[in-house]
């Protein structure tokens, strides 16, 4: 890629150290006093600084609840969507642009209500996002009402005789929607919630993490009986992988299988080995301890926390959506979108003339240079019989022959919004005639000092706030490397260029003159 | 040309007279699996090639295969050729082609008096009369023959009879039958059969035996023709003066697809498309889909929700989001086309209306969806729409809803119907080179970011998108000041509301000016919007021709309306408005101009006819 100038040096980014400070919005946060999010919440923006992700690649989503309010407290770049919509919003960004990192914060109504089944395909597609459901098992923003991880029996404003719905068990939601990461940790434990937030970020494909949160307005102390600090250590199950599992305060009892089911045996003085206890492999790709773990939960058994799954599936879908893009550009060549518009069939009505002419070309969307260039080496054997003649020879040879450097100091690419007057400073410093304007890797454009003459010399355009781009010459003919001296020539004779961009398989460009074509052809005609 | 050709050395004048037409209607109906798509296809094929302007309609079930031989499993497809400018596929048909008894009895209300009406008696069993609801043969009615010019072919016979040879089950065999319908009207009608032959060696090629069942059929049909005996008419519809220029057969779902295209080339917006499937807009994924190495990025929602939620994050992360559905699914996107207006992102929404309310007429035309799009949201939230007239008018819309949703950074709704989607007509293919470039510069925010810091001109926010360091940001649906702080501050809202409705009302004046057909003033005006294009342009020209003071336009922009509207509406006595619904235009027009505007309603799922159009209009003269 040729030298882009506003665009910042990656060095200069991985150098530059992010605290938890950078992460921190200036908003208010408004939470009410007490409230499990300011944890979670400054968990999140220390481990953000620590990823190695430069600020602007991150993306907060969120849907509704006071959870989603997440985005504002986040001085990344985030989206504050609709009720439960979150993971379709999510869905959506990643699909533009992959490489950013998405975080969705959804809460038990968001995430499981009115939002389950946009949970459910984010999961089962496996999108490259990571989603933290705060689960306080209560509605806060409306002010109480039960939500679907409420116990039954809960007697709420709209459940005054005590909910009758069987509760929905987050984790199992999430293992049979096939997400291959699945996590639970709980708010009053920063370190624990760090070390799964991370294994998190570090997963490739929809990362799960349900988060015990707690509400101290609508259902204060809902999680205590398992995680306060008294009772935790024989309520909770920490999973850790290749680790036996074992729990209370002395490790002094243990899970094992017995037939199908686990059962709690106490741990002895023989030890852990001696008992046959499940050993934890969060990357067993079968999945149904996993299963059977998600559905552990106390009174019977100890609540597991920790990772539960980690399988990555290889490639996530918003991969997969590109790279679908890239093996349908290798099949049948890059757009060509008049051949698209006149389609498979088309007719011709000549001005005049009696007739009409149809036509019928079944490979009109295959056409491309790629299949040129198929043809044209089918039909090498002819041009066996030419090698002979030098001139020939010299305009059969690959432009690459010419040893461009793609990215040297002979061309230089700017960004769209570079002013004229900028582009004219840089067009002397390094003595060029032309520059290429780029985007994003795609070739927008080209500006020549004919373009300078012609569009800017004696006018009085403001040449400091006006872009390259009212100027420039919109999507300009390019060569590929593969193409030949004598496609160069050709081009240039026909569309009366001195300079052709040139580019090569990873889109980098590079730019070639008439004077160096020639020079070549002369060369290997006079040797 | 092969047309002439053929009609000159198989037709001996004396036996078989040639009558000259301006413009004819077929109307092929069958049994949904008889093939009749695809004779009317292929018979569309024939008469472009003919030098025919035409005009296309399908009408097939909503079910895939209804119970052959029922009313309900009947398929049709009509067609109008003609040597001057065709704008709709005609009202009553001139020649109908019924291939079983129910086909006869949904369609022989429609034929003109004195048409042409084909017969497959081979298809008249008291088994099939049953099925269509016959107690006594329809063929017995003697009035049946002076009513209609009556030929009753056996074509299941004649063409188990043409197949004889032919390596093929009866089943095959029976299949090739549409085949000698379409040869017989490519007789009738003097078309050549080259186009046919040629699609039916590249389409079963690779089955010789088919391809030779379909060709003998085809031929038998057409050699029936001149050696029954039976007299057939014959007709010959001379060349219309068209344009020079590349052409190709369109229908509105297709332009769409080419239109959103060439759309994100010439705006350099990555496009990802994200919809679900829904009748009738789901062509538009299919064939999106199909498209992947122009870089479109295409998704198939889990619901019309999350196609449109996918579609804003896109257009958040910096592509062009589009999702596109039709009535039932607009209900399930309106709120989050509020989200989109609220964050004031680029985001295009194709509706295909169809008849409603609920499920409705899933595979059938209506208008009904313009106050949906128009008001269907909570609160004030303006949505620019338009709409296209035509098919090949669905290409240009998609880029002007392309254009408006950039330049303003707003949702755009883009409106086409049942009828649109499915009909086709020619298209003159455009250079690339002729598309607007739409290339805007990217926001430069100076020193000072704000989310809703606008440009002056249009009311656009300025909208920068993730990766963009230093601009660090959060939009969302709650209201922000214009630093884009969440504020409830009763003044800003306010303020907010009067700008986002402002920033859309801006938008009309980068419209062109409204054309008129006929004269600038008099003493009616039809004012359409649009797949009630052709047949509102027919009826002003006929009523024209007859000496009456009428006029009519056509409206692309239904949200905000052309600023020059209210100038065109004072310059008539009366104004009248041809809707497929119970007066959605008429309702804007009256309560935005205090015009006495009157509709002209129809809400059958079938376009307006001609016809219809001019015998409302004249009692209204």
């Amino acid at each position: 890629m040729g030298k882009t100038e506003s665009q910042q040096d990656p060095v200069a980014v991985e150098e530059r150290k992010q605290t938890r400070r950078d992460f921190v919005a200036p908003a208010d946060v408004r939470w009410c006093p007490g409230c499990g999010d300011y944890a979670i919440l400054n968990t999140i923006q220390s481990l953000f600084a620590s990823l190695g992700i430069p600020r602007e690649q991150f993306v907060v989503v969120s849907g509704i609840g006071c959870s989603s309010r997440f985005p504002y407290y986040m001085n990344t770049y985030g989206f504050h969507t609709i009720h439960g919509r979150g993971p379709a919003v999510a869905t959506g960004i990643k699909l533009a642009n992959p490489d950013l990192a998405v975080w969705l914060i959804t809460g038990d109504g968001d995430g499981l209500s009115i939002g389950g089944n946009h949970l459910l395909h984010l999961m089962r597609r496996d999108v490259d996002v990571k989603v933290l459901l705060f689960n306080n098992k209560v509605y806060g923003l409306t002010k109480g009402q039960y939500s679907p991880t409420s116990d039954m029996g809960m007697v709420r404003k709209t459940t005054p005789l005590g909910s009758i719905d069987q509760p929905i068990n987050p984790l199992c939601f999430a293992l049979s929607s096939e997400a291959t990461f699945v996590a639970r940790t709980y708010d009053t434990n920063p370190k624990h919630m760090a070390s799964v937030f991370r294994a998190a970020a570090e997963h490739h494909g929809t990362a799960f993490v349900e988060i015990m949160q707690n509400c101290v307005i609508y259902n204060d102390k809902v999680w205590a009986p398992v995680s306060a600090r008294d009772v935790r250590d024989d309520k909770m199950l920490v999973l850790e992988e290749g680790k036996p599992m074992t729990f209370g305060n002395d490790n002094q009892y243990g899970i094992r299988l017995n037939g199908l089911n686990p059962e709690i045996v106490d741990v002895g003085a023989d030890g852990v080995d001696a008992l046959g206890l499940l050993v934890h492999d969060e990357h067993d790709v079968a999945g149904s301890t996993a299963y059977l773990l998600a559905r552990m939960q106390p009174p019977d058994f100890p609540l597991p926390i920790g990772v539960f799954r980690a399988v990555p599936r290889g490639m996530t879908y918003d991969r997969a959506v590109e790279h679908q893009i890239a093996e349908s550009i290798d099949q049948f060549g890059h757009r060509n979108l008049q051949a698209l518009m006149m389609g498979a069939d088309y007719w011709e009505v000549k001005e005049g003339e009696e007739g009409v002419e149809s036509f019928h070309d079944e490979e009109y969307e295959r056409y491309s240079l790629d299949e040129e260039l198929a043809i044209m080496q089918e039909q090498s054997y002819e041009a066996d019989r030419y090698r002979s003649d030098p001139l020939f020879g010299a305009l059969r040879t690959r432009i690459n022959a010419l040893q461009v450097h793609y990215g040297s100091a002979r061309v230089l690419c700017v960004e769209p919004d570079t002013s004229i007057a900028k582009a004219i400073t840089l067009m002397k410093e390094h003595a060029l005639e032309s520059l290429l304007i780029v985007d994003e890797h795609k070739l927008r454009g080209i500006i020549t000092s004919r373009d300078i003459l012609m569009k800017v010399v004696l006018t009085d355009m403001d040449r400091e706030t006006t872009p390259i781009t009212a100027i420039m010459t919109p999507r300009p003919d390019v060569v590929h490397e593969w193409n030949t001296v004598g496609d160069a020539i050709n081009k240039m004779a026909i569309g009366s260029f001195r300079h052709l961009p040139i580019v090569n398989e990873s889109d980098d460009y590079g730019m070639i003159s008439v004077q160096e074509l020639l020079g070549y052809v002369y060369e290997q005609v006079k040797t | 040309m092969g047309a002439t050709k053929t009609s000159e050395k198989a037709v001996p004048a004396e036996t078989h007279a040639v009558t000259e037409c301006q413009a004819i209607v077929i109307r092929f109906a069958g049994d949904s699996g008889d093939g009749m798509q695809t004779v009317g296809d292929q018979f569309t094929a024939s008469s472009v090639v003919a030098g025919n302007d035409i005009s296309t309609f399908p009408d097939f079930p909503a079910e895939i295969r209804a119970p052959a031989g029922t009313l309900p499993g009947i398929s049709g497809f009509q067609i109008q050729f003609g040597s001057t400018e065709i704008l709709t596929p005609g009202d009553a048909p001139d020649a109908l082609v019924a291939m079983n008894p129910a086909a006869l009895k949904g369609n022989i209300a429609d034929l003109n008096e004195q048409g042409l009406l084909i017969i497959n008696i081979g298809a008249f069993t008291p088994e099939n009369l049953k099925k269509a609801g016959y107690d006594v043969d329809p063929l017995e009615d003697k009035t049946l023959y002076t009513r209609f010019r009556v030929t009753k072919v056996d074509i299941n016979q004649l063409t188990l009879d043409a197949l004889q040879d032919v390596e093929l089950k009866s089943v095959g065999k029976m299949r090739c039958r549409n085949f000698f319908a379409l040869g017989m009207t490519y007789w009738i009608y003097d078309r050549a059969m080259d186009t046919t032959l040629k699609w039916i060696e590249t389409k079963w090629g690779r089955l010789p035996a088919v391809a030779e069942g379909a060709e003998k059929t085809l031929k038998a049909g057409y050699y029936f023709g001149e050696t029954a005996e039976i007299e057939l008419p014959r007709y010959r519809v001379e060349r219309a003066p068209i344009e020079a220029g590349v052409y190709r057969k369109i229908s509105g779902n297709e332009a769409l697809i080419l239109g959103l295209v060439a759309a994100s080339e010439v705006s350099w917006q990555n496009m990802v498309f994200a919809s679900y499937p829904i009748t009738p807009a789901s062509a538009i994924l299919e064939g999106l889909a199909q498209l992947k190495n122009y870089g479109i990025k295409t998704m198939q929602a889990e619901d019309e929700i999350a196609a449109i939620g996918a579609a804003i994050g896109a257009s958040f992360a910096g592509g062009l989001g589009v999702t596109a559905t039709s009535g039932p699914g607009m209900c399930l996107k309106s709120e989050f086309l509020g989200l989109a207006i609220i964050t004031e992102l680029p985001l295009v929404v194709i509706d295909v209306q169809r008849g409603g309310p609920s499920t409705g007429l899933p595979t059938k035309t209506e208008q009904g969806d313009l106050l949906q799009c128009m008001f269907g949201r909570n609160s004030d939230s303006p949505v620019p729409i338009i709409a296209a007239r035509s098919p090949s008018d669905c290409f240009d819309v998609a880029i002007e809803a392309v254009r408006i949703a950039l330049r303003y950074n707003t949702p755009v709704v883009l409106l086409s119907d049942g009828y649109i989607a499915n009909s086709a007509e020619p298209w003159r293919v455009p250079s690339v080179k002729s598309l607007p470039n739409l290339v805007d510069p990217p926001a430069d925010p100076g020193d000072e970011f704000m989310i809703y810091k606008r440009d002056p001109d249009t009311l656009a926010r300025q909208v920068i998108h993730p990766g963009r360091r230093g601009y660090e940001h959060q939009i969302g649906g709650l209201e922000k000041n214009e630093r884009g702080q969440v504020s409830y501050d009763p003044e800003n809202h306010e303020r907010m509301t009067r700008l986002r409705a402002g920033k859309v009302n801006g938008i009309a004046r980068s419209y062109p000016k409204t054309e008129i057909l006929g004269d600038d003033s008099g003493k009616l005006l039809f004012v359409g919007w649009g797949g009630t294009y052709g047949a509102i342009t027919v009826a002003t020209q006929r009523l024209r021709a007859a000496g009456q003071s009428v006029s009519s336009i056509h409206l692309r922009y239904l949200n905000p309306l052309p600023l020059d509207l209210v100038d065109i509406l004072s310059r008539f006595d009366k104004i009248v408005v041809p809707e497929m619904n119970l007066g959605h235009l008429t309702l804007l027009l009256r309560a935005k101009y205090l015009v006495d505007a009157v509709q002209i309603q129809k809400i059958q799922g079938r376009p307006f006819t001609v016809t219809e159009i001019v015998e409302a209009a004249k009692e209204m003269l």
